[in-house]
Protein backbone atom coordinates (compact mmCIF):
# COMPACT_ATOMS: atom_id res chain seq x y z
CA UNK A 1 0.00 0.00 0.00
CA UNK A 2 1.58 3.36 -0.75
CA UNK A 3 0.03 6.07 1.09
CA UNK A 4 0.94 9.74 0.78
CA UNK A 5 1.80 11.61 3.71
CA UNK A 6 1.44 15.35 2.69
CA UNK A 7 -0.73 16.53 5.94
CA UNK A 8 0.30 20.33 5.97
CA UNK A 9 0.72 22.27 2.74
CA UNK A 10 2.29 25.82 3.75
CA UNK A 11 1.81 28.62 1.12
CA UNK A 12 4.27 31.00 1.40
CA UNK A 13 4.50 34.18 -0.90
CA UNK A 14 8.04 33.83 -3.03
CA UNK A 15 7.72 37.67 -3.47
CA UNK A 16 8.75 37.59 0.90
CA UNK A 17 12.02 36.91 1.00
CA UNK A 18 11.75 36.53 5.01
CA UNK A 19 9.01 34.01 4.63
CA UNK A 20 11.22 32.17 2.06
CA UNK A 21 14.13 32.11 4.10
CA UNK A 22 12.34 30.42 7.12
CA UNK A 23 9.89 28.66 5.24
CA UNK A 24 11.64 25.74 6.09
CA UNK A 25 11.45 25.84 9.71
CA UNK A 26 7.75 25.15 10.11
CA UNK A 27 8.11 21.31 9.27
CA UNK A 28 5.35 21.41 6.97
CA UNK A 29 5.02 18.17 4.93
CA UNK A 30 5.29 20.59 1.67
CA UNK A 31 5.58 24.01 1.25
CA UNK A 32 4.61 25.89 -1.81
CA UNK A 33 5.96 28.69 -2.78
CA UNK A 34 3.11 31.18 -4.75
CA UNK A 35 4.56 32.93 -7.39
CA UNK A 36 1.24 33.89 -8.72
CA UNK A 37 0.71 38.18 -9.94
CA UNK A 38 4.83 37.88 -9.26
CA UNK A 39 6.78 37.78 -12.16
CA UNK A 40 10.00 39.48 -10.28
CA UNK A 41 9.57 36.16 -7.90
CA UNK A 42 9.98 33.42 -11.29
CA UNK A 43 13.85 34.74 -11.26
CA UNK A 44 14.69 33.57 -7.46
CA UNK A 45 12.23 30.27 -7.65
CA UNK A 46 14.86 28.12 -8.59
CA UNK A 47 16.92 29.26 -5.50
CA UNK A 48 13.80 29.58 -3.03
CA UNK A 49 13.11 25.95 -4.34
CA UNK A 50 16.66 24.54 -1.98
CA UNK A 51 15.56 27.24 0.85
CA UNK A 52 12.15 25.94 1.65
CA UNK A 53 12.91 22.18 1.06
CA UNK A 54 16.06 22.88 3.87
CA UNK A 55 13.37 21.01 6.56
CA UNK A 56 12.65 18.29 3.98
CA UNK A 57 9.20 19.57 2.90
CA UNK A 58 8.04 18.90 -0.59
CA UNK A 59 8.33 21.60 -2.59
CA UNK A 60 5.25 22.91 -4.92
CA UNK A 61 5.15 26.00 -6.85
CA UNK A 62 1.94 27.61 -7.28
CA UNK A 63 1.53 29.68 -10.83
CA UNK A 64 -0.85 31.51 -12.72
CA UNK A 65 -3.28 30.51 -15.37
CA UNK A 66 -2.72 33.21 -17.44
CA UNK A 67 1.47 33.25 -17.36
CA UNK A 68 1.70 29.25 -17.48
CA UNK A 69 4.54 28.46 -20.20
CA UNK A 70 6.90 31.46 -18.49
CA UNK A 71 5.70 30.27 -14.41
CA UNK A 72 6.18 26.51 -15.58
CA UNK A 73 9.97 27.51 -17.10
CA UNK A 74 10.90 29.53 -14.04
CA UNK A 75 9.77 26.56 -11.54
CA UNK A 76 10.44 23.23 -13.10
CA UNK A 77 13.85 22.49 -11.64
CA UNK A 78 15.19 19.30 -9.93
CA UNK A 79 14.18 19.32 -5.89
CA UNK A 80 10.67 20.88 -7.04
CA UNK A 81 7.81 17.89 -6.01
CA UNK A 82 4.79 19.52 -8.45
CA UNK A 83 2.83 22.27 -9.22
CA UNK A 84 -0.32 23.63 -7.63
CA UNK A 85 -2.49 24.43 -10.34
CA UNK A 86 -5.25 27.18 -9.61
CA UNK A 87 -8.42 27.82 -10.88
CA UNK A 88 -8.72 24.52 -12.69
CA UNK A 89 -11.65 24.42 -14.67
CA UNK A 90 -11.17 21.53 -17.54
CA UNK A 91 -9.14 18.29 -18.02
CA UNK A 92 -7.84 19.82 -21.28
CA UNK A 93 -6.24 23.27 -19.05
CA UNK A 94 -4.45 19.80 -16.87
CA UNK A 95 -3.43 18.42 -20.15
CA UNK A 96 -1.76 21.33 -21.59
CA UNK A 97 -0.04 21.73 -18.33
CA UNK A 98 1.34 18.29 -17.95
CA UNK A 99 2.62 18.54 -21.59
CA UNK A 100 4.58 21.68 -20.76
CA UNK A 101 5.86 19.59 -17.73
CA UNK A 102 6.60 16.93 -19.91
CA UNK A 103 8.73 19.13 -22.25
CA UNK A 104 10.48 20.52 -19.20
CA UNK A 105 11.15 17.53 -17.58
CA UNK A 106 13.08 15.97 -20.45
CA UNK A 107 14.73 19.45 -20.79
CA UNK A 108 16.42 19.80 -17.44
CA UNK A 109 17.24 15.83 -16.55
CA UNK A 110 14.22 15.46 -13.97
CA UNK A 111 12.87 11.62 -14.44
CA UNK A 112 9.42 11.81 -16.97
CA UNK A 113 6.23 12.16 -15.50
CA UNK A 114 7.56 12.72 -11.75
CA UNK A 115 6.39 15.87 -11.13
CA UNK A 116 2.84 16.50 -9.52
CA UNK A 117 -0.08 18.15 -10.01
CA UNK A 118 -2.27 19.75 -6.67
CA UNK A 119 -5.39 21.30 -8.39
CA UNK A 120 -7.63 24.44 -7.37
CA UNK A 121 -10.94 24.42 -7.64
CA UNK A 122 -12.19 28.16 -7.89
CA UNK A 123 -15.54 28.11 -9.55
CA UNK A 124 -18.83 26.34 -9.89
CA UNK A 125 -17.30 25.47 -13.31
CA UNK A 126 -14.64 23.46 -11.67
CA UNK A 127 -16.67 22.10 -8.83
CA UNK A 128 -19.39 20.36 -11.45
CA UNK A 129 -16.36 19.07 -14.13
CA UNK A 130 -14.46 17.64 -10.84
CA UNK A 131 -14.60 14.02 -12.55
CA UNK A 132 -12.78 14.40 -15.79
CA UNK A 133 -10.69 17.28 -14.20
CA UNK A 134 -9.22 14.91 -11.26
CA UNK A 135 -8.95 12.34 -13.72
CA UNK A 136 -7.12 14.03 -16.58
CA UNK A 137 -3.28 13.40 -15.61
CA UNK A 138 -1.70 10.48 -13.38
CA UNK A 139 0.34 13.46 -12.00
CA UNK A 140 -2.84 14.91 -10.06
CA UNK A 141 -2.17 13.72 -6.63
CA UNK A 142 -4.37 16.03 -4.74
CA UNK A 143 -7.34 18.71 -5.12
CA UNK A 144 -8.76 21.27 -3.30
CA UNK A 145 -11.25 23.84 -3.41
CA UNK A 146 -10.30 27.68 -3.29
CA UNK A 147 -13.58 28.37 -1.14
CA UNK A 148 -13.24 32.43 -1.11
CA UNK A 149 -12.82 32.26 -4.71
CA UNK A 150 -15.73 29.54 -5.25
CA UNK A 151 -17.81 32.14 -2.59
CA UNK A 152 -16.61 35.22 -4.92
CA UNK A 153 -17.89 33.35 -7.93
CA UNK A 154 -21.01 32.36 -6.98
CA UNK A 155 -20.98 36.05 -5.63
CA UNK A 156 -22.28 35.81 -2.21
CA UNK A 157 -20.47 36.87 1.28
CA UNK A 158 -21.05 33.63 3.41
CA UNK A 159 -22.37 33.67 7.21
CA UNK A 160 -19.71 32.14 9.89
CA UNK A 161 -22.87 29.98 11.29
CA UNK A 162 -24.20 28.70 7.97
CA UNK A 163 -22.18 26.50 5.68
CA UNK A 164 -22.40 26.96 1.87
CA UNK A 165 -20.17 24.64 0.89
CA UNK A 166 -21.23 20.89 2.21
CA UNK A 167 -22.57 19.92 -1.34
CA UNK A 168 -19.40 20.97 -2.96
CA UNK A 169 -16.79 19.78 -0.27
CA UNK A 170 -18.55 16.65 -0.01
CA UNK A 171 -18.47 16.27 -4.20
CA UNK A 172 -14.84 17.03 -4.06
CA UNK A 173 -14.04 14.25 -1.25
CA UNK A 174 -16.18 11.78 -3.17
CA UNK A 175 -14.71 12.22 -6.99
CA UNK A 176 -10.97 12.53 -5.48
CA UNK A 177 -11.41 9.60 -3.59
CA UNK A 178 -12.73 7.96 -6.16
CA UNK A 179 -9.99 9.22 -8.51
CA UNK A 180 -7.33 8.16 -5.97
CA UNK A 181 -6.52 11.82 -5.49
CA UNK A 182 -6.32 13.23 -2.39
CA UNK A 183 -8.85 15.46 -0.87
CA UNK A 184 -7.30 18.46 0.83
CA UNK A 185 -9.18 21.19 2.46
CA UNK A 186 -9.90 22.88 6.17
CA UNK A 187 -13.27 22.31 8.01
CA UNK A 188 -15.70 25.67 8.03
CA UNK A 189 -15.90 28.35 8.35
CA UNK A 190 -12.16 28.51 8.11
CA UNK A 191 -11.80 27.34 5.20
CA UNK A 192 -13.65 29.98 3.31
CA UNK A 193 -12.19 32.47 5.96
CA UNK A 194 -8.86 31.41 7.04
CA UNK A 195 -7.24 32.81 10.02
CA UNK A 196 -4.94 32.60 12.69
CA UNK A 197 -6.82 30.15 15.82
CA UNK A 198 -5.23 28.76 19.23
CA UNK A 199 -3.44 25.39 18.60
CA UNK A 200 -6.69 23.08 20.15
CA UNK A 201 -8.89 24.93 17.96
CA UNK A 202 -7.35 24.63 14.86
CA UNK A 203 -6.59 20.59 16.07
CA UNK A 204 -10.20 20.41 16.40
CA UNK A 205 -11.03 21.89 12.66
CA UNK A 206 -8.09 19.61 11.39
CA UNK A 207 -9.96 17.00 13.32
CA UNK A 208 -13.45 17.91 11.48
CA UNK A 209 -11.66 18.43 7.83
CA UNK A 210 -10.29 15.01 8.05
CA UNK A 211 -13.36 13.42 9.76
CA UNK A 212 -15.05 14.65 6.00
CA UNK A 213 -12.39 13.02 3.82
CA UNK A 214 -9.72 15.57 3.29
CA UNK A 215 -6.43 14.29 3.24
CA UNK A 216 -4.41 17.33 4.70
CA UNK A 217 -4.77 20.92 4.71
CA UNK A 218 -3.08 24.05 2.84
CA UNK A 219 -2.42 26.27 5.13
CA UNK A 220 -1.87 30.00 4.79
CA UNK A 221 -0.21 30.58 8.37
CA UNK A 222 3.23 28.84 9.73
CA UNK A 223 0.89 28.15 13.10
CA UNK A 224 -1.67 25.51 11.42
CA UNK A 225 1.37 23.47 10.30
CA UNK A 226 1.46 21.77 14.18
CA UNK A 227 -2.17 21.33 14.86
CA UNK A 228 -2.99 20.23 11.26
CA UNK A 229 0.11 17.66 11.23
CA UNK A 230 -1.34 16.04 14.96
CA UNK A 231 -4.90 16.06 13.60
CA UNK A 232 -4.00 13.81 10.22
CA UNK A 233 -1.34 11.66 12.38
CA UNK A 234 -2.60 8.28 13.94
CA UNK A 235 -2.59 8.93 17.78
CA UNK A 236 -0.78 6.26 19.89
CA UNK A 237 -3.92 5.41 21.79
CA UNK A 238 -5.56 5.02 17.98
CA UNK A 239 -2.46 3.04 17.26
CA UNK A 240 -2.77 1.25 19.91
CA UNK A 241 -6.56 -0.21 19.88
CA UNK A 242 -5.89 -0.77 16.18
CA UNK A 243 -2.81 -3.01 17.19
CA UNK A 244 -5.77 -4.96 19.31
CA UNK A 245 -8.41 -4.99 16.73
CA UNK A 246 -5.96 -7.10 14.01
CA UNK A 247 -4.82 -9.66 17.31
CA UNK A 248 -8.10 -10.03 18.36
CA UNK A 249 -9.78 -10.34 15.04
CA UNK A 250 -6.52 -12.94 13.57
CA UNK A 251 -7.39 -14.68 16.56
CA UNK A 252 -11.16 -14.95 15.98
CA UNK A 253 -10.29 -16.06 12.10
CA UNK A 254 -7.83 -18.74 13.57
CA UNK A 255 -11.01 -20.22 15.67
CA UNK A 256 -13.54 -19.85 12.75
CA UNK A 257 -15.43 -16.77 13.51
CA UNK A 258 -15.45 -13.18 11.61
CA UNK A 259 -17.14 -11.56 13.48
CA UNK A 260 -15.20 -11.03 17.13
CA UNK A 261 -15.88 -9.00 20.40
CA UNK A 262 -13.45 -6.54 21.86
CA UNK A 263 -14.06 -3.84 24.73
CA UNK A 264 -18.18 -4.07 23.67
CA UNK A 265 -17.18 -3.28 20.07
CA UNK A 266 -17.96 -5.92 17.32
CA UNK A 267 -14.37 -6.32 15.16
CA UNK A 268 -15.72 -7.83 11.88
CA UNK A 269 -14.01 -7.88 8.35
CA UNK A 270 -14.15 -3.52 7.73
CA UNK A 271 -13.18 -2.86 11.15
CA UNK A 272 -9.85 -4.98 10.58
CA UNK A 273 -9.15 -3.39 6.89
CA UNK A 274 -9.78 -0.11 8.60
CA UNK A 275 -7.10 -1.19 10.97
CA UNK A 276 -4.71 -1.77 8.51
CA UNK A 277 -4.86 1.20 7.21
CA UNK A 278 -4.49 3.31 10.53
CA UNK A 279 -1.73 1.15 11.22
CA UNK A 280 -0.26 2.04 7.53
CA UNK A 281 -0.69 6.01 7.75
CA UNK A 282 1.03 5.57 11.20
CA UNK A 283 3.77 3.81 9.99
CA UNK A 284 3.84 6.09 6.62
CA UNK A 285 3.94 9.61 8.96
CA UNK A 286 6.61 8.19 11.57
CA UNK A 287 8.65 7.54 8.66
CA UNK A 288 7.88 11.05 6.86
CA UNK A 289 8.53 12.68 11.05
CA UNK A 290 11.41 10.94 10.44
CA UNK A 291 12.87 12.22 7.01
CA UNK A 292 12.27 15.48 8.01
CA UNK A 293 14.20 15.00 11.12
CA UNK A 294 17.05 14.01 9.60
CA UNK A 295 17.19 16.88 7.17
CA UNK A 296 16.44 19.36 9.76
CA UNK A 297 19.94 17.29 11.57
CA UNK A 298 21.91 18.14 8.14
CA UNK A 299 20.81 22.11 7.66
CA UNK B 1 -39.89 52.09 -16.91
CA UNK B 2 -40.17 48.95 -15.95
CA UNK B 3 -37.89 47.61 -13.07
CA UNK B 4 -35.42 44.85 -14.59
CA UNK B 5 -35.02 43.36 -11.20
CA UNK B 6 -35.98 39.98 -10.23
CA UNK B 7 -35.60 39.62 -6.21
CA UNK B 8 -39.38 39.03 -5.84
CA UNK B 9 -41.25 36.50 -7.65
CA UNK B 10 -44.78 36.45 -6.31
CA UNK B 11 -47.21 34.07 -7.49
CA UNK B 12 -50.56 34.48 -7.80
CA UNK B 13 -53.12 31.76 -8.69
CA UNK B 14 -55.42 32.78 -12.32
CA UNK B 15 -58.41 31.95 -10.30
CA UNK B 16 -58.31 34.43 -7.33
CA UNK B 17 -58.99 37.79 -9.02
CA UNK B 18 -58.68 39.31 -5.73
CA UNK B 19 -55.11 37.44 -5.43
CA UNK B 20 -54.15 38.99 -8.93
CA UNK B 21 -55.37 42.83 -8.34
CA UNK B 22 -53.39 42.75 -4.92
CA UNK B 23 -50.40 41.29 -7.15
CA UNK B 24 -50.49 44.14 -9.26
CA UNK B 25 -50.68 46.57 -6.69
CA UNK B 26 -47.48 45.15 -4.99
CA UNK B 27 -44.13 45.64 -5.18
CA UNK B 28 -43.08 42.39 -6.48
CA UNK B 29 -40.34 42.74 -9.54
CA UNK B 30 -41.94 39.91 -10.92
CA UNK B 31 -45.57 38.34 -10.98
CA UNK B 32 -45.83 35.03 -11.96
CA UNK B 33 -49.56 33.79 -13.31
CA UNK B 34 -49.96 30.31 -11.92
CA UNK B 35 -51.94 27.74 -14.36
CA UNK B 36 -50.70 24.69 -12.74
CA UNK B 37 -50.44 24.83 -8.74
CA UNK B 38 -53.44 27.00 -7.61
CA UNK B 39 -55.48 25.92 -10.39
CA UNK B 40 -58.12 22.99 -10.19
CA UNK B 41 -58.48 20.99 -13.04
CA UNK B 42 -62.27 22.42 -13.27
CA UNK B 43 -60.64 26.01 -13.41
CA UNK B 44 -58.20 25.88 -15.89
CA UNK B 45 -59.75 26.67 -18.98
CA UNK B 46 -61.30 29.67 -17.27
CA UNK B 47 -58.29 30.59 -16.00
CA UNK B 48 -56.45 30.37 -18.95
CA UNK B 49 -58.87 32.52 -20.81
CA UNK B 50 -58.18 35.60 -18.42
CA UNK B 51 -54.41 35.27 -18.72
CA UNK B 52 -53.79 37.33 -21.30
CA UNK B 53 -55.38 40.27 -19.91
CA UNK B 54 -53.70 39.64 -16.53
CA UNK B 55 -50.18 40.16 -18.20
CA UNK B 56 -51.57 43.21 -19.45
CA UNK B 57 -52.69 44.65 -16.10
CA UNK B 58 -49.08 43.26 -14.48
CA UNK B 59 -47.30 44.86 -17.52
CA UNK B 60 -49.35 48.34 -16.96
CA UNK B 61 -48.21 48.42 -13.19
CA UNK B 62 -44.11 48.15 -14.89
CA UNK B 63 -43.72 44.55 -13.03
CA UNK B 64 -42.36 41.37 -15.27
CA UNK B 65 -44.97 38.93 -15.77
CA UNK B 66 -44.08 35.12 -15.91
CA UNK B 67 -47.06 32.36 -16.28
CA UNK B 68 -46.41 29.26 -14.59
CA UNK B 69 -46.93 26.32 -17.20
CA UNK B 70 -47.59 22.54 -16.38
CA UNK B 71 -45.49 20.69 -19.00
CA UNK B 72 -48.11 17.81 -19.40
CA UNK B 73 -50.48 21.01 -20.58
CA UNK B 74 -47.90 22.94 -22.43
CA UNK B 75 -49.86 23.41 -25.74
CA UNK B 76 -53.16 24.42 -23.76
CA UNK B 77 -51.44 26.61 -21.45
CA UNK B 78 -48.65 28.01 -23.83
CA UNK B 79 -51.48 28.78 -26.41
CA UNK B 80 -53.00 30.53 -23.33
CA UNK B 81 -50.26 32.85 -22.30
CA UNK B 82 -47.56 33.23 -24.91
CA UNK B 83 -48.49 37.03 -26.03
CA UNK B 84 -46.73 40.28 -25.97
CA UNK B 85 -45.45 41.69 -22.57
CA UNK B 86 -45.03 38.25 -21.04
CA UNK B 87 -40.72 37.55 -19.91
CA UNK B 88 -41.08 34.16 -19.69
CA UNK B 89 -42.66 30.86 -18.31
CA UNK B 90 -41.85 28.90 -15.14
CA UNK B 91 -41.69 25.13 -16.05
CA UNK B 92 -43.46 23.33 -12.90
CA UNK B 93 -41.59 20.17 -12.61
CA UNK B 94 -39.39 20.45 -15.08
CA UNK B 95 -37.51 16.40 -15.44
CA UNK B 96 -36.25 15.81 -18.71
CA UNK B 97 -34.51 17.52 -22.06
CA UNK B 98 -36.85 16.03 -24.04
CA UNK B 99 -39.72 18.20 -22.22
CA UNK B 100 -37.50 21.66 -22.33
CA UNK B 101 -36.84 21.04 -26.07
CA UNK B 102 -40.67 20.72 -26.56
CA UNK B 103 -41.71 23.67 -24.54
CA UNK B 104 -39.21 25.54 -26.19
CA UNK B 105 -40.10 24.74 -29.65
CA UNK B 106 -43.82 25.35 -29.12
CA UNK B 107 -42.59 28.97 -27.96
CA UNK B 108 -41.16 29.83 -31.17
CA UNK B 109 -44.24 28.92 -33.06
CA UNK B 110 -46.23 31.51 -30.99
CA UNK B 111 -43.25 33.91 -31.04
CA UNK B 112 -43.82 33.99 -34.73
CA UNK B 113 -47.48 33.95 -34.60
CA UNK B 114 -47.96 36.49 -32.13
CA UNK B 115 -45.24 38.74 -33.03
CA UNK B 116 -42.83 38.02 -30.69
CA UNK B 117 -39.12 38.42 -31.27
CA UNK B 118 -37.84 34.76 -32.14
CA UNK B 119 -36.61 33.43 -28.61
CA UNK B 120 -37.72 36.03 -26.43
CA UNK B 121 -39.70 33.99 -23.87
CA UNK B 122 -37.49 32.79 -21.17
CA UNK B 123 -37.71 29.95 -19.02
CA UNK B 124 -37.47 29.37 -15.56
CA UNK B 125 -37.19 25.82 -14.35
CA UNK B 126 -38.45 24.55 -11.34
CA UNK B 127 -36.97 21.42 -10.42
CA UNK B 128 -39.58 19.33 -7.73
CA UNK B 129 -38.87 15.71 -8.15
CA UNK B 130 -35.97 13.67 -7.92
CA UNK B 131 -35.58 12.90 -11.78
CA UNK B 132 -35.23 16.47 -12.46
CA UNK B 133 -32.65 17.20 -9.58
CA UNK B 134 -30.87 14.45 -10.82
CA UNK B 135 -31.08 15.18 -14.28
CA UNK B 136 -30.68 19.01 -13.86
CA UNK B 137 -27.46 20.10 -15.62
CA UNK B 138 -28.55 18.40 -19.08
CA UNK B 139 -32.42 19.62 -18.44
CA UNK B 140 -31.24 23.07 -17.57
CA UNK B 141 -29.23 23.59 -20.95
CA UNK B 142 -31.84 21.74 -23.13
CA UNK B 143 -33.22 25.14 -24.16
CA UNK B 144 -31.08 28.91 -24.14
CA UNK B 145 -34.28 30.36 -23.31
CA UNK B 146 -33.42 28.70 -19.76
CA UNK B 147 -32.85 31.86 -17.51
CA UNK B 148 -33.42 30.52 -13.66
CA UNK B 149 -33.45 27.47 -11.78
CA UNK B 150 -35.24 27.20 -8.39
CA UNK B 151 -36.30 23.68 -6.56
CA UNK B 152 -40.19 25.10 -6.49
CA UNK B 153 -42.24 22.94 -4.05
CA UNK B 154 -39.40 19.81 -3.71
CA UNK B 155 -39.64 19.66 -0.05
CA UNK B 156 -43.58 18.52 -1.01
CA UNK B 157 -43.31 16.93 -4.69
CA UNK B 158 -40.11 14.62 -3.03
CA UNK B 159 -41.94 14.16 0.06
CA UNK B 160 -39.00 15.60 2.46
CA UNK B 161 -39.62 14.90 5.47
CA UNK B 162 -39.74 18.25 7.84
CA UNK B 163 -40.05 16.45 10.90
CA UNK B 164 -38.62 15.91 13.95
CA UNK B 165 -35.98 18.35 13.42
CA UNK B 166 -37.94 21.58 12.20
CA UNK B 167 -35.12 21.05 9.03
CA UNK B 168 -36.55 20.40 6.04
CA UNK B 169 -34.43 17.23 5.72
CA UNK B 170 -32.16 16.82 1.87
CA UNK B 171 -33.36 20.71 1.12
CA UNK B 172 -29.94 22.22 2.26
CA UNK B 173 -28.40 19.28 0.11
CA UNK B 174 -30.49 20.40 -3.04
CA UNK B 175 -30.04 23.73 -2.86
CA UNK B 176 -26.44 24.01 -3.00
CA UNK B 177 -26.12 21.42 -5.67
CA UNK B 178 -28.62 24.03 -7.74
CA UNK B 179 -26.23 27.03 -6.87
CA UNK B 180 -23.55 25.15 -8.58
CA UNK B 181 -25.12 24.02 -11.53
CA UNK B 182 -26.85 27.43 -12.42
CA UNK B 183 -23.31 29.06 -11.99
CA UNK B 184 -21.71 26.89 -13.86
CA UNK B 185 -24.42 27.23 -17.19
CA UNK B 186 -24.51 30.87 -15.92
CA UNK B 187 -28.54 31.27 -15.38
CA UNK B 188 -29.98 32.56 -11.84
CA UNK B 189 -30.87 30.39 -8.87
CA UNK B 190 -33.80 31.33 -7.06
CA UNK B 191 -34.29 30.36 -3.40
CA UNK B 192 -34.46 30.98 0.34
CA UNK B 193 -33.39 29.15 2.77
CA UNK B 194 -37.06 28.41 4.34
CA UNK B 195 -37.16 26.47 7.62
CA UNK B 196 -40.73 23.84 8.09
CA UNK B 197 -42.84 24.90 8.48
CA UNK B 198 -41.88 28.85 7.86
CA UNK B 199 -42.00 28.25 3.92
CA UNK B 200 -44.70 29.52 1.28
CA UNK B 201 -47.81 30.76 2.69
CA UNK B 202 -46.77 29.89 6.05
CA UNK B 203 -43.50 32.31 6.33
CA UNK B 204 -44.14 35.51 7.68
CA UNK B 205 -42.45 38.52 6.77
CA UNK B 206 -40.05 38.49 9.67
CA UNK B 207 -39.17 34.85 8.92
CA UNK B 208 -38.81 35.30 5.08
CA UNK B 209 -36.23 37.54 6.10
CA UNK B 210 -34.37 34.91 8.05
CA UNK B 211 -34.86 32.63 5.48
CA UNK B 212 -34.08 35.25 2.43
CA UNK B 213 -30.40 36.34 4.34
CA UNK B 214 -29.18 32.55 4.52
CA UNK B 215 -30.79 32.21 0.95
CA UNK B 216 -28.54 35.06 -0.21
CA UNK B 217 -25.63 33.37 2.10
CA UNK B 218 -25.54 30.26 0.18
CA UNK B 219 -25.76 32.13 -3.20
CA UNK B 220 -29.54 32.64 -4.20
CA UNK B 221 -30.05 35.70 -6.22
CA UNK B 222 -34.05 36.11 -5.63
CA UNK B 223 -37.11 33.93 -4.59
CA UNK B 224 -40.24 33.03 -5.80
CA UNK B 225 -42.95 33.92 -2.84
CA UNK B 226 -46.87 33.31 -2.05
CA UNK B 227 -48.07 36.62 0.03
CA UNK B 228 -47.48 39.52 -0.70
CA UNK B 229 -46.10 40.39 2.95
CA UNK B 230 -43.01 38.49 1.55
CA UNK B 231 -42.49 40.75 -0.80
CA UNK B 232 -40.30 43.67 1.00
CA UNK B 233 -37.99 41.52 2.92
CA UNK B 234 -36.95 39.69 -0.19
CA UNK B 235 -36.27 43.20 -2.08
CA UNK B 236 -34.47 44.37 0.61
CA UNK B 237 -32.42 41.03 1.14
CA UNK B 238 -32.28 39.97 -2.34
CA UNK B 239 -31.03 43.68 -3.27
Amino acid sequence: MSLLVRRSNLMVSAGDAGAVASSWRHNADAVTLDITGNASARESVKASIATAAKGGAEIFVRVSKASLQADLEASVWPGLCGIMLPCVESAAEVSLAAEIMAALEKQRGIAAGSLQFILMLESARGVWDIRPIVKANPRVTQAALDERALAADLGFTPLPELDPFDYARGRLAVEATAAKVAAVGMAYPLSVQPRELPHAELHELATKAKNLGMKGVICPYSSWVAPVNAAFTPTPELVEWNRRVREAFAVGVAAGTAAVPLDGKMIDVPVDEWAIVVLAMAEACAARDAQKRAALALA
Amino acid sequence: MSNKQQRSWLVVSMSNADALAQAVQSGADVVVLDLVEFVRDNQKPAAREKIRAAIDSVCAAGKQVFAQIDPQNHEADLSACAWPGLSGVVVSRAEVASQIEKICKYLFLWEKERGLSAGSTGMVLALETARGNQDAYEVATASKRVCALTLGRADLAMDLRPEPSGEIHLMPYLMERLVIIARAIGVTPLGAWWRAPDRGLLATAENTLHAATRGRAVGFKGSLCLRADQIEPLNKIYA
